[in-house]
């Protein structure tokens, strides 16, 4: 997500493919950049353990969105249509993209302080996993858009 | 007399940025297609990109895998990709 928008920025037409578990992360990436509502085109998850003959399938039944993507703005709905959120559907929400790389997240609330701890176990991809730094931000942003400003989020890492 | 507060404090950008201007076809076009490293990425690209090349005159197709699949791409990465092309695509984001 984060290169579509450095092209955009750029002056380039990007489209940009990610699986639906990352549709919220992704949102919040393009927003961090300046993007708000930066559509997107997204495929089922899992990507990575299909055959070749599903990947085609995929990659067929995705082309007509980048093409529109590339051609003009496409909408897509903003994951604030649903209105706003507790903090238990909030870390759902971003636990979705940890999950599938075998990673899980939590948090805890301590007055303004909300504690994100990244569970990732040795058979997890660590390095599939966002760096720190870049993960603190989108939560930071999801925080504020969900739970409303003021608050602080920390981010316990084992990495 | 008028008082101007500022707030010093940093926020996330919210908006304001705009979408490249968008061609109203691909003929012609160079699609520059970056690949974050993720098993499938590259395939899913190539095949899309071949799609698209079936309703539209492509004019080249160009592929860049990123070292770092959970990083952004660099400013060498982008730069590269970026002189050569005229649309970028962009995956996987899994």
């Amino acid at each position: 997500m984060l290169d579509a928008v450095n092209f955009e920025i750029l002056g380039l037409p990007a489209a940009a493919i990610l699986t639906d578990p990352f549709r919220a992360t992704g949102f919040a990436m393009a927003e961090l950049q300046g993007f708000a509502d930066y559509p997107f085109a997204t495929v089922a998850h899992p990507i990575t353990s299909l055959s070749a003959d599903q990947v085609n399938d995929v990659a067929d039944a995705i082309t007509p969105a980048v093409e529109a993507l590339l051609l003009g703005p496409a909408a897509e709905p903003s994951p604030d249509a649903d209105g706003a959120k507790s903090l238990l559907g909030l870390v759902e929400e971003l636990a979705a993209g940890l999950r599938s790389d075998g990673a899980d997240l939590t948090a805890s609330q301590d007055g303004d302080v909300v504690t994100f701890t990244l569970d990732i176990p040795t058979q997890a991809c660590a390095e599939c996993v966002m760096p720190s730094k870049m993960l603190h931000a989108i939560f930071q942003q999801r925080v504020d858009a969900e739970l409303g400003t003021g608050l602080t989020v920390v981010i316990n890492d084992p990495r | 007399m008028t008082v101007t507060l500022i707030d010093p404090t940093l926020g996330p950008a919210k908006g304001g940025k705009s979408l490249a201007p968008r061609p109203t076809s691909l003929d012609g076009a160079v699609i520059g297609l970056i690949n974050n490293g993720k098993t499938n990425g590259r395939e899913i690209l190539q095949r899309v990109a071949h799609n698209l090349g079936a309703t539209h005159k492509i004019a080249d197709v160009i592929l860049l895998t990123k070292a770092n699949p959970s990083a952004p791409a660099t400013a060498e990465e982008l730069d590269s990709l970026a002189q050569g092309s005229s649309v970028i695509i962009a995956a996987i984001g899994d």
